[in-house]
């Protein structure tokens, strides 16, 4: 309610000084709007209003009733209609400010259906006198083709952003590189192709920093076709590692991997020549930055631990360094240990384990256990520091210590003796399970070498019934059936008492049941017991590696991207692969039918034609290798559908007027991919049939565009037959659930007709205002008028 | 592709400041998720972390997804600056762009703070529209982005042109150096207490690592009554260090990262000329003669056409602020301090440690605000801090919760020694393998004006223009200070 009255106190307000000459007033309370905007409060009651105002010389006034259109125009595409006027004449404005202002805004209204009102702008704006109003107007092909991809491409505008790669701005190269490769993205992106990678790299210096990053990512995998051009490419890459920018200084350590990854000794050279820029990344950044670098550095280490030997101080952790970077500095260290930096590093190690937070301090002593594993030469600097902790008055930092030891001792058995020495010191400081289980391992395993170690079992024993870790209880059976079978003398009547209160005890199975097992082997006679307890022990040679060479080369395919941070191959956590998919993708039984198709458009998208020599798109075997693999294996499956046997449904064409209500129900992010697609089609089992007569031919593109404007989006099309068009639509509920809409128009028969599955409640309606909408702008377009204004005016 | 869909900052308590969504390819309500998961991390970190800490806000790894949508964020000044992004982007050059953002907004508001961005959101909007459109990088110097922004910005400076520019930005120049001194002295103190606590503060560093913090370095005395609204350059050469001390007074890690800055409020187009020291060469082992840095890296205007035979660094100026060029090296170079340590048992329950602090740099110049931070066992029940008779410009102080006792010198003079006997009472009698094991490490911080540890220098520094007659006033200002410079006993 008072959302309500604040958004109708200030329409009043807004309305009493649109008349009047307070510009100031007019100017605060708009501000005032926009605030209310910007903390979620809902201003679209202000729409008229606000329109009213972008009447004015103000370019302040006029940049925030821009943003205010902006934020409101997708959720109220009919009225946004009445901004369009104003934005055009403000396109065409003397001030190129303004001209570049009312086109961005005017192509982030994101509505299809104001496509044909946004085209003849942008293409007057493509080639406009300032660089400002250009590179704006070719980020607006973009968005537009978003929504309305054909339009754009039946405009010919992406004829003219093709050329404008060659534009004196480099402002306006930039957009037109990034346009063409985002429109091209189902394809893999742009096509890389010699031309137009030597020719970035000739005007790379032009760009500022950010752009430069950006081009070289985007040109990274790029394949030399000589040693010369390699050279060349690498000389313009290696000017670039003494960026300030830690962007630009990844961006081409990432295309110098790429480079030379085929050529084995070059690459070693490339990895040493990258260190020294990636450590300078390293110690003048801030945390956040730290922590992707040092991923990256991690990464690295994978493959050639050897690098960062001699920079091993580099990764010594700060007093101010967060959690999140000590963690991957420890695990650094850890990497990159060798016998000539093991003592220096172990003995920083060391001092974390005694200085800092329980932590760092359990992390250092895990670390400290790998490197004594690892490193035969680095065994006994760990141990000394380990023995040295067992003195430590802090709990952790002898519990940790003790625990690191199990594994130490494993593989170094020589070593028993001395911690066995310790043993009765320690045990009773103890109080970790973790810790305790490994001392009283320890008295089983090699207690044949401690002259006290059964008075030591017997007091645990004793105990018993107060320990209240199972796996405590669990090992100390062990232990003294490992050390009755040593020293049966000493340890009988130890092992009976403990048999007799362990299998007396029910409070936790598996302490009962071992104790059972351990009395019927008993049973069976010492040597059966001998056989089982005292089994030959596998020699600890080494230890599971926790990862997969496989993840390591899959990252190197992802340097430089979040991947690398996230440690997982980007198909976890990407699920939108090539942002403009819809609409885009033709399925087709027939391929000649798209070749006469008059609006195909496909080849377009493709070229990047730096001038008209390019080749054709999708020469490039990187471009295909890129190319999101779900998009091929769904045409034939969606085909695969019976469509033909679609029943006549018993709802007719309504005569009631076209429902505008759906677009409110629907989300405007709706986002699915082919392979989601086909996977809920089929789960969704029969969905609703109908079909409906249409009274003049629509266009693909018209059907599209009609429906997009009702957030009902445009999976795929194509043309089966001349005469017959099919689509997949799908929207999204507000509430997340999805419908989906399988389309078939036949100009031939007059009529259209739809398979409609979802498990929403709204289906009818969304059922009905399909028909409604359909019927409608054929209505339309049968009685008067062009097509496309048909389509449109069904909306109003 | 480096496109990212959404870009928003939210306060330390989560609330959202400023929003602004470039593709419209995003669910609604991410920074609520994000919120959300700023809680959850701060919970998982004990729960103890108020809403404004710094603990909680570094928590947070700054790269996670959720949904197939990535957020990458940096905590700046109690600030969430967050990108949200569908796209496998490059985490490091959103977190460059982030600070980027960062620093924009402070040029253009005088500072970055919840205050400023809220009271200026409208221009800060219009600064959000020019810098990225649809997620690609449009422009982000401040200088440029001006042409395009036509709100006038409360308190800011070199915004503004002409003569209102000049009054205002001299005005918010005045009252700026008591907020930034206060700032940094709440800074220290909050840095200080971090330490303590072993946990990092992320401003701490941040901050630091941008810009000379102190009120010395923001304000140098002449501008006080030299400034008279027109133009002026300051070149800042800012060095960190970090110093690491064995327990045998061996150094186990040092390490200086530098940078130049400068700091313009200029007309037309300019040049600035710095003149480096010759004998300056970059990577190897140079020829054992003057200053070997391990590597150094440099804006992107940055001309370097002279740089190699006369160590020339030219730069186009424009207004604002920006790093012109930054260093790195491990080399040896002399330590400012020396720390000595030196344990006495008193009695059972009791005992001393006596520091002992030299200064090995030129008495020309001195440390300023010199603090001496020495955590003490879990034990103690009480210590004081005895100093020689007759000192002045110390002072010391013992915080009861975390046991570290701080000691403060003013003023420490180059060549000068001081020293000080910490005495410490146990909570009961303790053997001396117990407690001298939980004294340290000490750890200072500091900053000396005027100083360049690595002994880089800029000789010259000449403003070119086509105008000869445009002559802005230049000031050089060098800053040495402590980024981590630890003892262990």
């Amino acid at each position: 309610m008072s959302v309500l009255s604040e958004a109708n106190k200030l329409k009043q307000q807004l309305n009493m000084c649109l008349d009047s000459k307070d510009a100031e007033l007019r100017l605060t309370t708009i501000r005032k709007v926009i605030q209310n905007m910007t903390l979620g409060m809902d201003m679209s009651l202000l729409f008229t209003e606000m329109i009213k105002a972008a009447v004015t010389r103000d370019l302040a006034q006029k940049k925030l009733v821009y943003l205010y259109l902006a934020s409101y125009a997708e959720s109220h595409p009919d009225v946004a209609l009445l901004a369009v006027n104003t934005l055009q004449r403000n396109a065409a404005d003397v001030d190129p400010m303004v001209r570049g202002l009312a086109l961005r805004t005017l192509c982030s209204l994101r509505l299809a259906n104001l496509a044909e009102y946004t085209i003849p702008v942008l293409a007057n704006a493509l080639g406009d006198p300032s660089p400002y109003v250009r590179k704006t107007a070719v980020v607006g092909v973009v968005k537009i083709a978003a929504v309305a991809p054909n339009a754009v491409a039946a405009a010919g505008l992406l004829d003219t952003v093709r050329l404008m790669v060659q534009d004196v701005s480099p402002a306006v190269v930039f957009n037109a590189v990034m346009a063409l490769h985002e429109i091209a993205a189902p394809q893999g992106g742009i096509a890389l192709t010699e031309k137009l990678v030597l020719y970035v790299f000739n005007r790379l210096r032009e760009f500022d920093d950010w752009a430069q990053a950006a081009l070289i990512t985007l040109c990274q995998d790029f394949v030399p076709s000589s040693d010369e051009q390699r050279y060349a490419l690498m000389d313009v890459l290696d000017a670039r590692l003494q960026n300030l920018n830690s962007g630009v200084v990844l961006a081409a350590i990432s295309m110098f991997l790429r480079l030379t990854q085929d050529v084995p000794e070059m690459h070693a050279q490339v990895l040493a020549r990258v260190k020294a820029p990636l450590i300078t990344t390293l110690s003048r950044a801030s945390p956040e930055m730290a922590y992707s670098v040092l991923q990256h550095c991690r990464l690295l280490a994978d493959r050639a631990p050897a690098v960062f030997a001699d920079e091993y101080t580099s990764f010594f952790v700060l007093y101010s360094d967060p959690p999140y970077v000590v963690e991957l500095k420890l695990a650094l260290l850890e990497q990159i240990v060798t016998p000539d930096n093991c003592s220096a590093i172990i003995a920083e190690l060391a001092e974390y384990v005694r200085d800092v937070n329980p932590a760092t301090a359990t992390r250092a002593l895990r670390v400290l256990g790998s490197v004594g594993l690892a490193l035969v030469p680095a065994a006994k600097y760990v141990l000394r520091e380990l023995f040295s902790f067992l003195d430590s008055t802090t709990p952790y930092v002898v519990d940790g210590a003790v625990v690191v030891m199990k594994d130490l001792v494993r593989k170094y058995s020589d070593l028993a003796p001395h911690l066995l020495d310790r043993i009765p010191a320690i045990l009773p400081r103890v109080a970790d399970p973790g810790a305790r289980t490994v001392l009283i391992w320890m008295l089983g395993e090699h207690g044949e070498g401690l002259e006290r170690a059964p008075y030591m079992l017997e007091a645990l024993v004793a105990d018993f019934e107060s320990e209240d870790s199972p796996a405590v209880k669990l090992q100390m059976l062990t232990s003294c059936m490992q050390l009755f079978l040593k020293r049966p003398g000493e340890m009988q009547p130890i092992l009976g008492q403990l048999l007799a209160v362990a299998t007396a005890d029910n409070s936790v199975a598996d302490v009962h049941d071992r104790a059972l097992f351990y009395y019927r082997l008993l049973e069976e006679g010492p040597d059966a017991a001998r056989e089982v307890v005292m089994a030959p022990k596998l020699f600890v040679e080494t230890f599971a590696e926790s990862e997969h060479p496989e993840l390591v080369d899959t990252l190197f395919d992802e340097f430089n991207t979040l991947s690398v941070v996230y440690r997982a191959p980007s198909e976890t956590f990407i699920h939108q692969r090539a942002p403009y998919v819809l609409g885009k993708t033709r399925f087709g039984g027939d391929p000649a039918a798209f070749d006469s198709d008059t609006d195909s458009d496909d080849g377009g998208f493709v070229a990047p034609a730096v001038d008209s020599g390019a080749p054709p798109g999708g020469s490039s075997p990187v471009a295909e290798a890129l190319a999101p693999a779900e998009s091929a294996p769904v045409r034939g499956d969606l085909l695969s559908l019976d469509l033909g046997a679609t029943p006549v449904s018993s709802a007719g064409p309504a005569a009631n007027p076209p429902n505008l209500g759906i677009e409110s129900e629907l989300t405007g992010a709706a986002n699915l991919t082919q392979g989601r697609f086909q996977e809920l089609w089929q789960a969704f089992g029969r969905g609703e049939e109908v079909e409906f007569p249409i009274q003049a031919a629509l266009s693909m593109e018209q059907v599209e565009n009609t429906l997009g404007a009702f957030r009902i989006v445009c999976m795929a099309s194509g043309s089966v037959e001349p005469h017959l068009a099919k689509f997949f639509f799908y929207g999204q509920t507000l509430s997340g659930d999805y419908i989906l809409m399988q389309l078939v128009i036949d100009t031939a028969a007059m009529s259209g007709s739809a398979v409609v599955k979802t498990r929403s409640p709204i289906l009818t309606k969304f059922v009905s205002t399909v028909v409604n909408v359909l019927s409608a702008a054929s209505m339309r377009a049968a009685s008067a008028g062009t097509p496309a204004a048909a389509a449109a005016a069904s909306l109003i | 592709m480096a496109a990212f869909s959404q870009f928003f900052v939210l306060s330390g308590r989560g609330d959202t400041i400023v929003s602004k969504d470039y593709r419209g390819d995003v669910v609604k309500g991410t920074p609520d998720i994000f919120w959300r998961k700023v809680q959850a991390s701060r919970a998982s970190r004990g729960g103890g972390a108020g809403p404004s800490s710094g603990v909680g806000l570094a928590a947070l790894p700054p790269a996670f997804h959720i949904n197939g949508l990535n957020f990458i964020h940096v905590a700046r000044k109690g600030l969430y600056l967050v990108f949200t992004t569908k796209f496998n982007v490059s985490p490091v050059f959103a977190v460059e762009l982030l600070d980027r953002f960062a620093a924009v907004f402070k040029d253009y508001t005088g500072e970055l703070s919840e205050d400023k961005l809220r009271k200026n959101f409208v221009l800060v909007y219009e600064i959000l529209d020019e810098i990225l459109d649809y997620g690609w990088v449009q422009s982000t110097s401040s200088d440029h982005l001006r042409a395009h922004i036509v709100n006038v910005p409360e308190a800011a400076f070199g915004a503004g042109e002409g003569s209102s520019g000049g009054t205002s930005a001299s005005t918010s120049g005045k009252g700026k150096g008591g907020i930034k001194a206060a700032l940094a002295k709440f800074r220290d103190r909050a840095a200080a207490a971090a330490i303590k606590h072993g946990v990092a503060e992320p401003t701490s560093t941040a901050g630091v690592a941008r810009t000379a913090s102190s009120a010395a370095a923001q304000k140098p005395i002449t501008l006080e009554h030299r400034r008279t609204g027109g133009d002026e350059v300051f070149v800042d050469l800012l060095e960190r260090l970090i110093v690491v001390f064995g327990k045998d007074g061996s150094i186990v890690r040092s390490q200086i990262d530098g940078s130049i800055q400068v700091k313009a409020f200029v007309n037309g187009n300019p040049h600035l000329v710095l003149a480096l020291n010759e004998d300056l060469s970059v990577g190897g082992a140079g020829d054992g003669y003057g200053i070997v840095v391990d590597d150094i890296s440099f804006h992107e205007g940055v001309n370097l056409d002279d740089f190699d035979a006369r160590r020339l660094v030219a730069f186009p100026l424009e207004s604002g602020e920006s790093t012109l060029m930054s260093y790195r090296l491990k080399s040896e170079f002399r330590t400012p301090f020396r720390v000595f340590v030196f344990l006495e048992e008193v009695s059972a329950s009791a005992f001393d440690v006596v520091l002992r602090i030299r200064a090995d740099f030129p008495n020309t110049t001195f440390g300023k605000g010199v603090r001496v931070s020495l955590p003490l066992p879990g034990s103690t029940y009480n210590a004081t801090l005895d100093l020689p008779a007759g000192v002045g410009g110390q002072s010391y102080a013992y915080a009861k919760e975390s046991k570290t006792m701080t000691w403060l010198i003013e003023n420490f003079r180059g060549g000068a020694e001081h020293h000080a006997r910490v005495r410490v009472h146990l909570d009961g009698p303790e053997e001396y393998a117990v407690w001298s094991q939980s004294v340290g490490p000490a750890s200072l911080a500091f900053e000396i004006p005027m100083h360049s540890l690595s002994g880089l220098a800029i000789r010259s520094l000449r403003i070119i223009d086509a105008n000869p007659n445009y002559k802005p006033a230049r000031w050089v200002r060098y800053i040495s200070h402590s980024n981590s410079y630890v003892c262990r006993v």
